[in-house]
């Protein structure tokens, strides 16, 4: 598979009043593009970070970042926007959703940005929510959801674009624990489909639904390691919990 | 992303809101409303004064007791009695009537009394004493019986001649012809009935019971002087040369030496015009005024509810702004948000404008006025146009503020 992430000695410095607060401290990895990969760390580590630079919400300090093999460490603030409309979705543990909107405008939101007819939006929206079993809802506003039909819109509104690459954020930090295996087995699905799919956490049991587990502590990266298959079906099932 | 998807989602947030945006559009609509109404009771009051002082003739002139200068009318304008004006200048304008062009020269007393016809009372009636050479300088005819002649004028004679209106008030379809009526205490015979006149110069003419001059001074109202002098020019081409005859023999009438201004003011019709525009268009400045206020203030209030929409929508934006929206997205969404306000605001504004105005022609025309109801393509045009203005000049910045978030301080926004 190619490389579809791959970082350099990457750092993140926050200057807040003058004051200079170092997240990341120059982390080099790869990612292949079709990968499930698990982010994990304590609060504070730095994986949210990371997300939001490899999502391409903030700049890096230092360091390198090729997304597909073109360097894209210093791109603008409308070519990152560019970036997160065609090559990126993002799934957050909030959900957020649009109140008081149904589930379609939801899925549809990211299609706005780009250059579609509004057919051609209707369908690709459709489509999303077929893939998350949904269509039966399609009309529904989002504040009648339960948290995991919720979190399913979340999912189809960030495939809609069809990215290269998908972010869970903590996704079933919100859920109970049967919707969040329920989330957990679409995230897994999608994978098998060839998505390429970053998942951040800070819990074990959920970051070894991944086949692969980057570890982060204090702005370093502490461990990368496969996740045994065995393992990974008992997160699956539900065992580990 | 094109400008029907931002418009269709500016539209659905306002819905989604419907009394915060109509609260938001409020003051916006009294200032755009008054707009359009100032430039409607402005055209329909034009029409009025040009009806007015056209029903008395650009061949007349006026002379009214008491000094004025040329940017307004006398005191006596208002009711304030003044009493430089005596049946002698009228004597004095009529010997001269020939050297100054003058065709006919009659003087005005005005009063109001209470007046009875067996049970039919009217409290506080218009009478007004007048010349006998009344019906020449108002261009006046009569639809039953005479007017009154200089000998009732000397004689004190007890005659009225009867506006049309007045006249049905009383008598109905009866004929008034050789009838009595009461006028304060005294009896008066009805010698004749006008033509129905309407308004003119502001005054229901129709309503006005005419006497003999020394008979409404001596008898009625016990004075001396008069309400108005009034002459007829006898061609249009010397009305400017006639003010300036009248000024000359007044002036030397009442002893008033060369330094001394006039204790009279000598009017034109025309002149009248002149003034009366500048009152009214004193008073579109007033209101005009009322409405930048106004739409100063819808506009800060616009401002004031977008920052707040701003704020309470950090994570809207921050999701936009993640799944794909650059700054310029964000910015035209809020912008074009609240042009859509303004606009509504000043289509509402319109709308109510015209109502309001539409409300006061039928309140004018029931008072027997020409009134016009005009709500112009210019007045419309003007008010979307400030509206938009508005919402541009307000919304910038709030648009600004939302288009400069941060997506990752916004999304984590609780």
């Amino acid at each position: 598979m190619p490389e579809l992430i791959k970082t350099v000695d990457l750092k993140k410095d926050y200057i807040n009043d003058g004051v200079v607060t170092s997240v990341l401290h120059g982390l080099s990895f790869v990612i292949k593009a079709g990968e499930f990969v698990s982010i994990m760390g304590p609060s504070g580590s730095g994986k949210s970070t990371l997300m939001h630079i490899l999502g391409f919400l903030d700049h890096l300090t230092d360091g390198a970042y090729f997304f597909n093999g073109q360097d894209v460490s210093g791109l603008s603030e409308t070519e990152l926007a560019n970036m997160r409309s065609t090559k990126v979705g993002f799934v957050f543990q909030q959900f957020n959703l649009l109140p008081k909107t149904t589930v379609l405008d939801n899925v549809k939101l990211p299609l706005l940005y780009v250059d579609l007819t509004e057919d051609e939006r209707q369908a690709r929206a459709r489509q999303a929510i077929a893939a998350v079993g949904l269509e039966h809802r399609s009309g529904f506003l989002s504040n009648q959801l339960s948290g995991g039909e919720k979190q399913r819109v979340a999912i189809a509104r960030a495939l809609v674009n069809q990215p290269s690459l998908l972010f869970a954020d903590e996704p079933t930090g919100n859920l109970d624990s049967k919707s969040g295996e329920q989330i957990m087995n679409i995230l897994d699905g999608l994978n098998k489909q060839g998505h390429t799919i970053i998942l951040v956490t800070h819990e074990t049991a959920t970051a070894e639904h991944a086949r692969r587990i980057l570890r982060i502590k204090d702005g370093l990266l502490t461990g990368d390691e496969n996740v045994a298959e065995a393992r990974r079906q008992k997160a699956l099932t539900g065992e580990l919990k | 992303m094109n400008f029907v998807s931002i418009f269709q989602l500016s539209l659905k947030n306002l819905r989604a809101n419907p009394l915060r945006s109509f609260l938001t559009m409020l003051g916006l609509i009294i200032g755009i409303g008054s707009v359009v109404l100032i430039m409607s009771v402005g055209a329909g009051a034009q029409v009025l004064v040009l009806s007015q002082v056209n029903k008395i003739g650009s061949d007349l002139i006026g002379v009214l007791p008491g000094a004025s200068d040329a940017k307004g009318p006398p005191a006596s304008v208002f009711g304030i009695q003044v009493k430089t004006l005596i049946n002698d200048d009228i004597k004095a304008l009529q010997d001269s009537a020939g050297s100054l062009h003058l065709k006919a020269v009659a003087g005005y007393a005005q009063g109001q009394a209470k007046m009875v016809y067996e049970d039919r009372v009217v409290e506080g009636g218009s009478f007004m004493g007048v010349s006998a050479t009344y019906p020449q300088v108002e261009n006046v005819t009569l639809a039953q019986g005479g007017f009154f002649t200089p000998a009732d004028d000397d004689g004190l004679a007890r005659v009225a001649v009867l506006g049309s209106e007045i006249a049905k008030e009383f008598f109905d379809s009866d004929n008034p012809m050789g009838k009595t009526i009461k006028i304060k205490r005294e009896n008066f015979k009805v010698v004749g009935v006008l033509e129905p006149r309407g308004t003119v110069a502001f005054a229901n003419q129709d309503k006005m019971v005419l006497m003999p001059l020394l008979t409404a001074q001596k008898v009625m109202l016990g004075w001396r002087h008069l309400s108005l002098i009034r002459a007829k020019v006898d061609n249009a081409i010397f009305v400017d040369s006639a003010i300036d005859g009248v000024k000359q023999l007044l002036r030397a009438q009442h002893k008033i030496d060369s330094t001394a201004d006039d204790d009279f003011s000598v009017r034109a019709a025309a002149q009248a015009i002149d003034m009366l525009k500048t009152i009214t268009s004193a008073f579109s400045f007033f209101l005009a005024a009322i409405a930048a206020i106004s739409l100063l203030v819808g506009g800060i209030g616009i401002m004031n509810i977008m920052l707040v929409a701003v704020t309470e929508r950090y994570r809207e934006i921050g999701l936009r702004k993640a799944v794909g929206a650059t700054s310029a997205h964000v910015l035209k969404q809020f912008l074009l948000e609240t042009i859509m306000i303004t606009i509504l605001g000043s289509v509402i504004g319109i709308v109510g404008g015209a109502i309001i105005s539409w409300f006061i022609s039928i309140v004018v025309k029931y008072l027997e006025y020409d009134w016009a109801f005009i709500v112009s393509p210019a007045s419309v045009i003007v008010a979307v146009a400030v509206g938009t203005f508005i919402g541009l000049i307000f919304g910038y910045y709030p648009a600004r503020r939302a288009a400069k978030l941060d997506p990752i301080e916004a999304l984590r926004y609780e």
